[in-house]
Order: C-alpha cells, then structure tokens, then sequence
C-alpha cells in the first residue's frame, strides 16, 4: 500500500527527515523498508502486519506517526456541516440487512450527479497511491478507502431493481459479472446484496456490472460497510481476488468507519461530481459499537518487559496511542483501566497493552539481560542427540564422504526409476512441480542423481546423506525416521564395507556382515553383490553394488556401491562407554595357518569358526587368498600364563581339525 | 720366505683395500679397522714376523708393511668421509610437490551451523529436541494462536498431505511450515523450567530461485520459566549473534507481530555481505531480518496446559539456512541443496 509523505502531512506534522520517520515507524512495528522519492514527494511503502488495519490507512499511519514523534494529530475530516435541505423528493430505498454477516451498512443516496474525470489534485493523489483514475466517483471511493481505511461503493440507482439490497450469502455456484467485466462462479457463502432480481455486489470485493455507475448516471447510491472477515478471507482466497479492500477487510475493519466513510466521500461527492443529497445517511448497524476496557497491572508490565518505567510514563504512551488512561493505585502495585477505541481491534488482553508500551519505549532503548535463575535439569520431551549426529558425520567425513543435503520431496518419474510404487508413497495434494510430489522412501534415489552429476567433473566420489526417510503407505501409518546412506563410485565394496566396519568399530557397535537374503534382495541390489549389516539380530543397514539395470536408469555409466543404516536403530546400539583393559602381562605367540579350499567358501564364516574354537585365540585376521589357499594369522594368548608350546599346539591341532571337518579343507604345509 | 711375506703384505693391502672401499656403514668399517690395522689385526700380527728378517729385508718390508698400513689407513678415512658424505650430503629433495592427501571428506554448510548454533546454546543450558516435519494443523498453527482463517497464516503458504483413501480431514496433516510447530508439543510434555532448541527443515509452497526455497532449516528456541522478561530474549538474541558472527556486527530491534508472542520483536543485523554498503541480499538496506522473537502468548501457554500467569517465557526463531547464506556469504539458496562436490568441498 502506497502512502506519499504529503498526505501523512495533512494529518500530522512531521519535523523529521523522512528516513528517520521510516526508521522510528520500522522500530514501532510499522516497517517502512522502501520509499520512491517522485515529483518532489515521498511515496512510503510499508509493510503492514496482520493485526493491524488501521495502518492500512493514511490516516491510521498519521496516528502512528502522531503517538511515536509525540506530535499533534488533526481531527478527522467532515467539518462542514453536511446540507439536507434538498431532501424535498427524496429517493426511496429498502435495505435489508444482516448483522451476522454484516454488522453495518451505511448508505446515502446522491441525486443528480455529474459523472467525469475527477480535479487534479485528486487524480494526483490517486495517481500517487498506484491507481488508475477512472471517474470522479470510483477516484473518491479509493481516495477515502486510503484515506481512513473504509470500504465504499457507489451503485447507479436507477439499475438497482426494486430500490431494494437484501444482504445475503451466496448459495455457491451464482455466476457474477464484476464491474470491470470479469466472470465469477460464487463460491458458497460468499456475502452479496441482491436486488429484486439479481446479484449486484460481491461484498466485499467487487461491485456488479449491471449496477455500476456509468458516464451517463444520474442518481447513485453510495455505501460503506463492515463484513465478516473469516468469510471475506474465504471468499477472496477461493476466487484468487486480492485488493486493498480485502485487505483491510480481512484484519477486521472499524465497526465505526462507516459513517465517516460515507460522509467524507459524500462531501466529496457534492464537491466534484454535484448533486444533492437525496436521503439521509441511512445507518444499519447490530449495535452501537463503543470501545471497551482493558485492564494491565504495573507489575505484570515489568514482569514482561523487564524495564523500569514510571506510571505516568506508562500513561502518557497510552495517552499518544489516543488510549484513554486511569490508574488505581494499589499498595504494590498499578491497575491501568485503558479504553480502547474500536479502531484498535488487536488490544483486547493485558499482553497487548504491554506490547503498546514496550514498542513505543523503542526495544533498543532496553536493556540485555540474559534469563536469571538455574539452568533446567530435567530432560526435555523430544530430546535428541545431536552431538552424536555430529560425530558420525565426521567419522565418514575423515574417511572421505562429503555430506549431502537433498529435496525430500521427489517426483514420480524419481520413484519409478527406483521401482517403488507411488501409490504406496506419501503425497502432497499441492505441489509447485511434479518434481517435488512424493515425500522420499528412500535416500537411494536422491544419491544416484547427485552421483551422476558428480561424475563429470570427480574420479571418485564418495558421498553420503543423513536425513528423513517417510514411510507408511497412508497418512495413518506415517512414520517418519532418520536414514544414513552413503553411496561410492566403482567397484570398491570392501571400501565401503571398510567405513562401515571402522564406524561401527568407533560406535562400539557388533555388528556382522552377511551376504543379504535373496528374500530381502531389493530391485536395486546387485543380487551377489549384496550384504546385510546385523547387529543384535536386528537389520542394522544394508550394503550392496547397484544393479547395473539400475545405474543404467540413472544414465550412469559406472557401476557403485551403495549402504543405508537405519539410523535410529544406531542410536540405540552405539556404546559411549569406554571401559579400559589393561594390557597383557604375557606375551602372544603369533602363526599363520594356510588352508588349501577347493570349493567357494565364505572367510567370514573361517574366521568365525576359528575365533570361537578355544578362548585362548585371541585374534584372527585374513591374510590373503592365493590360488585355493587361505592363509590366516592367528595370535595365542592367556591373560594370566605364558602359553607353552605344547599348549598352542592343542589348540592349533583343534582349529586344523574342525576346519578341515567343516570347510573339506587340508593344511597346507 | 721373504718373497712370501712380500707376497702375503700385498694381498692382505689388497684384500683390505677391496673390502674397504665396498663398506657402506661406518660399524662395518670399524671392524675392518680392528681387523686389518688393530692391535691385533693382520698386519701387526704380520709386522710381528719383521725381527726374524736379514736387516736389508727387514729394512724394505718395513718400509712396505709402513706404507701398507698408511695406505689401508687412509682408505679408511675416505670410506669414513664418503659415508658420513653421503649422510649429509643434500641429495635433490623438492619440498614443492604436492603432499599425499587423506581422504578428502566435507561436511555440509548447514551440518557447520547447525553445530555452531547448538553449541552456543548449549553453554546457555538449552536442550536440543527433534521436530516432525509431518505434523498436524493443529500443532503447527492453531496451538501457536494461528487459527483457520486467519491473515497471519498468509505468510506460511503450506503442502498438504495426501488424504485419500483415508479418513483423515483435508487439510489436516501437512509439512510443518515452522518447527514453532513443536513448541506446544515439549511444552505439554516436559516439566518447566524449560530451555529447548529444535532444529529441523521446514516447508512452504514457493518457486525455486536464487533467493526462495520451497524446504530450508530453521531452528526455534525457547525458555519457560519464571520471571522471564523481554530484556531477557533481547540479551540472548544479542549474545547468540556475536558468538555466531562476531563482535563486530551491529544489531537493531524492531516491534513486530507473530501470532505466538505478545509481544513480538523482529531482530536485524548489519549485513555481513556488504558490511552496510549496500548490496541485493540486504537489498540495499545494510540490515537483514535475521531472528523473528517475542514473549510466549498467554494463549500458547495456556493451550499446553499451563498457568499463564505461572508461566511465562521467550521464544526465537533463527532460520538456519539464511544464516548458513550470511555466514559464508552464499548468493543463492539452491547451493544448500545442490549436491555438487565443487560446492562441498569449499566447507
């Protein structure tokens, strides 16, 4: 909304560089961030928070302007005294209204109107606030609508059928021609007025076509109104109908901004377009709309703003913000009984008094204090470690992996290449783009496209993501977790598989990595290529080559290897004890054994073997495979005896012995 | 006999000498020094022999033995220096070549604030929490004072979820638009005193473009507890900022309205891309708006069900990726979400 400087300063004096004007409204709420110097004025445009409609007014702005400078604000307009001795044949309308909807509707009907450009220097203005001028009619609606934030229309009155408006609510479905020729199909609820035979205005948006004023009207009838602001928001959101109006309608307009909206635009009416009255101004209203009292304690005051203001401090803001101030005095304390005007419909509870004070005192005249009292022990609902979080992400990052954040919503198109049903996917009903529709299953897909676009410029690529997962086919089964997924270039899965280990290793996790079962093997897995990380039992992640089928999807010509770990079941498993052993007081006797295996064999499964064969074998690690023999270094050791070697050679004969039973072996000598 | 002795004389020089100058360290070539010249090496032992020769012979052989023994001797000494030589000798060494480099691993920008951010307010006694991005309307809005219809709802433009097929209400269950949304949530649940953070992405219906995101990460704070006051968030917001950004950097607070808070308060910061001369991402103002605060509505309080007149409290919001963007002085949004290791690998 566009506000020139000169107009504020009809209403207020103002002393100050307009810059410093901006800063002081910014710091009370009203952010004026940008301003157009043109033709040797100041166009302001502001930034209006919801809660305030009377700042969506030249008028309102001035106000503000008047309490934060601590200057004079003039009266409202409408000093001349409004002439109704032409009402000898006065023109006959019947209104019907409804409070529910429309709590008040001001009209007076004009007789005998010239209808034509509008003088110059309310074209200026009109120009000035972003508008086009039409006529001098529909200029002086918008001029007071900016003015002091009152909605207005002019309907020619001798197209409204039977003198009658009957306020009601659309029944959803009525077809409405706007004033500047739009179709509308009404949605249900939506407020109108009807004639005796058609709809004449969609409150409180647009008026009809088939009742606006033309070059050739004569008679008008002018009116402001109050509406309901949940059904004018509903209304202008279905429709996609923004304006100024709606604006200020929507934050909830000035139960008594209609009979100085209409009188305002009337004398300007009678100004510029002539004519005489030709009815009274006709009032319907629910109820007389009278301001009302908030009380706010001196105490709760400093409570919450933690400064030291004085009483009559206090009252002297409320009393620049046009709040009419009386205190009791307490023993301890100060009630302040303020009476709101009805044009400040966002005070209503103690807080929002506070608010007025600490806004106007300026929040950078405070003081900064940090909270007193003892930092809170017990543990917070919804905790969550994000220190090990941090930890993990930099193990992978020494090892290379660099971190990843990707979209979590993917298309379609994302899902299919994957092979997963989006049926079975979580939606949103309303996305910006079919390439950000389903809520990720997976983060597999995410790392394929960010492999391949690595691949041009990188050999070798190692990245990983942590990040949520969404799970659960429908709505009542979401389940929303945490996935860590890494993916690598080539054919480098024990790589891979070595990250996991020194991971796991780290978090003191057990863990064992066993080729995956063919039940379990998923599209994307390379089907020999594919293992899974066990812990406790439980599938802890799972390690694999992508299928080349897949890759070739992706447009990726290399192969790759990918992992996912459950990640919340890692939080669970991860030890941070560190419990020190001390070291052995007796020394280890340390061989290779070679093995001579015909048939495919799994080392994982000779090593396992051989570890659980004797306590007193206290390592077994993997030498090396070299046509059919698989030598493994093997360490004796007690922690309370030197072994002799006879007692070594009764262990070593029982590791020959049950690995040739088991794995059909024979020692090579 | 005497041909012999001048015979053996010979070979052992020659012997000694071949050995010698074949030697690479400097204990080998002590030994060959007690074995050839020592008190009981070869040519003293042989030197020995001398007094049983005619004196013309004696005379020769000595001489030779003497000079054998100078030669063996110097040989010696020039394997000595020739080792020691090569010891200190500078052989071409280039100290420019490029290290062998580890593996080369990065986390990612917002990972570096993230953890920054959470161990500022660690020293500040806050716990940090987890937030649902799948949450209800009534938690992400209705709980936080924001009720259906409402204009303060305009700002957070908002993905629903896909309610076909299910009994759930349209409109019902969506993607949390601020992780405020797990404000009432902790509340209701935890026991104040309170200090709480909760990091998490947060989603709103906007295109993609250098300055807009339809995800991005915010992280929410708040404190509920007794006596409370407004000096209070205004202190922890200024503490929060300097540690994050430095000494240097100016802050401004400006009133403002946030459902949730009564009273709200906007807190700017002197841009520290331009450092106030002016540029598009403070769009020339030399302010950016940085962390949106107030003091928890009454409403909020009540509505997890406590005394507001018992309870009271801040709460702050920090956008987190538009922090990660200030911090290393990103000029587009989409870098946060492009996982492009030339990006990654500046951090």
């Amino acid at each position: 909304m566009l506000i020139p400087l000169s107009w504020l300063k009809e209403y207020v004096d103002i002393k100050i560089p307009f810059q410093d004007l901006a800063r002081k409204l910014s710091g009370a709420g009203l952010a004026v961030e940008k301003w157009e110097e043109k033709d040797g004025d100041i166009i302001f445009d502001p930034e209006v928070t919801p809660n305030r409609p009377d700042w969506l007014s030249v008028y309102g702005i001035a106000r503000e302007i008047a309490a934060i400078t601590n200057s004079k604000l003039k009266v409202q307009s409408s000093k001349s005294q409004l002439k109704t001795q032409n009402l000898k044949n006065p023109l006959e309308i019947k209104i019907v209204p409804n409070y529910e909807i429309v709590p008040r509707i001001t009209s007076v009907i004009i007789r005998n109107v010239s209808v034509k450009p509008s003088p110059e220097w309310l074209q200026k203005r009109i120009k000035q606030i972003g508008l086009r001028p039409i006529n001098n009619l529909v200029d002086i609606t918008n001029y007071v609508l900016w003015l002091y934030g009152g909605l207005l229309h002019v309907f020619d009155y001798d197209k409204i059928h039977g003198h009658q408006m009957i306020v009601t609510l659309a029944q959803g479905g009525e077809a409405f021609r706007s004033l500047d020729g739009l179709d509308y199909n009404l949605p249900k609820g939506a407020i109108i007025i009807k004639d005796a035979d058609r709809i004449i205005d969609l409150l409180p948006l647009k008026g009809g076509e088939n009742t606006s004023s033309t070059n050739r009207t004569k008679n008008v009838l002018l009116h402001s109104v109050v509406v309901d602001p949940v059904i004018t928001r509903r209304t202008s959101q279905s429709l996609g109908l923004r304006s100024d109006s709606s604006a200020v309608a929507e934050r909830g307009l000035d139960p008594n901004s209609t009979p100085i909206a209409v009188k305002t635009a009337l004398q300007l009416i009678l100004e510029c377009a002539g004519g005489q009255m030709a009815s009274e101004i006709i009032d319907h209203k629910e109820k007389e709309f009278k301001p009302w009292v908030v009380k706010m304690g001196h105490l709760r005051q400093e409570e919450i703003l933690g400064i030291k203001i004085s009483p009559p401090e206090v009252k002297n803001i409320f009393e620049r913000l046009k709040l009419k101030t009386t205190i009791k005095k307490l023993k301890n304390d100060s009630i302040y009984y303020v009476t709101i005007p009805t044009f400040r419909n966002d005070l209503h509870i103690e807080e929002d008094l506070i608010e007025e004070i600490g806004r106007i005192y300026g929040y950078n005249n405070f003081p900064k204090t940090l909270p007193f009292g003892p930092i809170p022990t017990s543990t917070v609902a919804y905790v969550r470690n994000y220190d090990l979080e941090y930890e993990i992400k930099q193990i992978l990052a020494s090892f290379g992996y660099s971190e990843i954040y990707t979209y979590s919503l993917i298309s379609e198109e994302r899902l299919n290449k994957l092979g997963i049903d989006s049926t079975k996917v979580l939606r949103v009903d309303n996305p910006i783009s079919k390439d950000y529709e389903y809520l990720r299953p997976k983060l597999l897909g995410n790392l394929l496209e960010a492999l391949k676009n690595n691949l041009p410029n990188f050999d070798e690529i190692n990245l990983f993501e942590l990040g949520k997962i969404y799970q659960g086919e429908t709505l009542n089964k979401v389940n929303e977790k945490y996935s860590l997924s890494g993916i690598i270039s080539g054919t480098r899965f024990y790589e891979a598989k070595g990250v996991i280990e020194a991971l796991a290793k780290d978090l003191q996790i057990n863990y064992n990595i066993l080729p995956a079962n063919k039940q379990i093997i998923e599209y994307w897995d390379q089907p020999n290529r594919a293992a899974e990380i066990v812990s406790s039992n439980r599938t802890l992640g799972y390690l694999a080559e992508i299928n080349p089928i897949m890759l070739t999807r992706w447009g990726i010509k290399e192969r790759a290897i990918y992992w996912e770990i459950n990640y919340e079941l890692l939080e669970k498993l991860v030890n941070k004890k560190r419990v020190y052993r001390s070291l052995p007081n007796f020394p280890a006797t340390t061989e290779d054994l070679t093995f001579t295996i015909l048939h495919k064999v799994l080392v994982g499964d000779i090593m396992t073997t051989i570890k659980e064969i004797d306590d007193f074998i206290s390592t077994v690690s993997f030498i090396g495979v070299y046509e059919n023999n698989y030598t493994f270094n093997i360490s004796y050791q007690s922690l309370s005896k030197t072994l002799t070697g006879e007692e070594v050679a009764k262990i070593r004969e029982k590791i020959i012995k049950v690995i040739k039973e088991k794995f059909q072996a024979s020692l090579k000598s | 006999m005497n041909k012999s002795m001048e015979e053996e004389l010979i070979r052992l020089k020659n012997d000694a000498l071949a050995i010698i100058w074949q030697t690479k360290n400097l204990a080998d070539l002590e030994n060959l020094r007690i074995k050839f010249v020592g008190k009981k090496g070869k040519l003293t032992l042989l030197l020995k022999e001398l007094p049983k020769l005619e004196i013309s012979e004696r005379k020769r052989l000595g001489i030779l033995s003497n000079d054998i023994k100078k030669a063996i001797e110097q040989a010696i000494s020039e394997t000595k220096q020739k080792i020691l030589g090569e010891k200190t000798e500078q052989k071409w060494f280039d100290v420019t070549l490029p290290g062998i480099l580890p593996p080369d691993g990065h986390l990612h920008p917002i990972t570096h604030i993230l953890h920054e951010v959470l161990d500022i307010f660690k020293s500040l006694g806050y716990q940090t929490t987890e937030t649902h991005e799948i949450q209800t309307d009534f938690y992400n809005f209705t709980s936080l004072n924001m009720p259906a219809d409402s204009p303060s709802r305009d700002t957070q433009a908002t993905f629903y979820l896909d309610t076909r097929g299910t009994k759930v209400t349209p409109g019902e269950i969506l993607l949390q638009t601020q992780v405020t949304s797990m404000q009432v949530p902790i509340m209701k649940k935890t026991k104040p005193p309170i200090r709480a953070v909760m990091p998490g992405k947060v989603y709103r219906v906007d295109s993609v473009d250098p300055s807009h995101a339809f995800d991005f990460w915010q992280i929410d704070g708040f404190v509920l507890d007794k006596n409370i006051h407004m000096t209070d968030l205004l202190g922890t917001i200024e503490y929060v900022l300097r540690k994050l950004y430095g000494q240097e950097i100016k802050i401004r607070f400006d009133a403002t309205n946030f459902s949730f808070v009564e009273p709200g308060v906007q807190a700017y910061m002197s841009c520290t891309i331009c450092k106030q001369k002016g540029c598009p991402f403070c769009k020339h103002t030399g302010w950016v708006e940085i962390l949106p605060a107030g003091m928890i509505h009454p409403s909020v309080i009540k509505t997890a069900g406590l005394n507001p007149k018992e309870w009271g409290g801040f709460a702050f919001d920090l956008g987190l990726s538009r922090a990660a963007v200030l911090k290393y002085q990103i000029n587009d949004l989409r870098v946060l979400t492009n996982p492009d290791l030339r990006i990654l690998r500046q951090f």
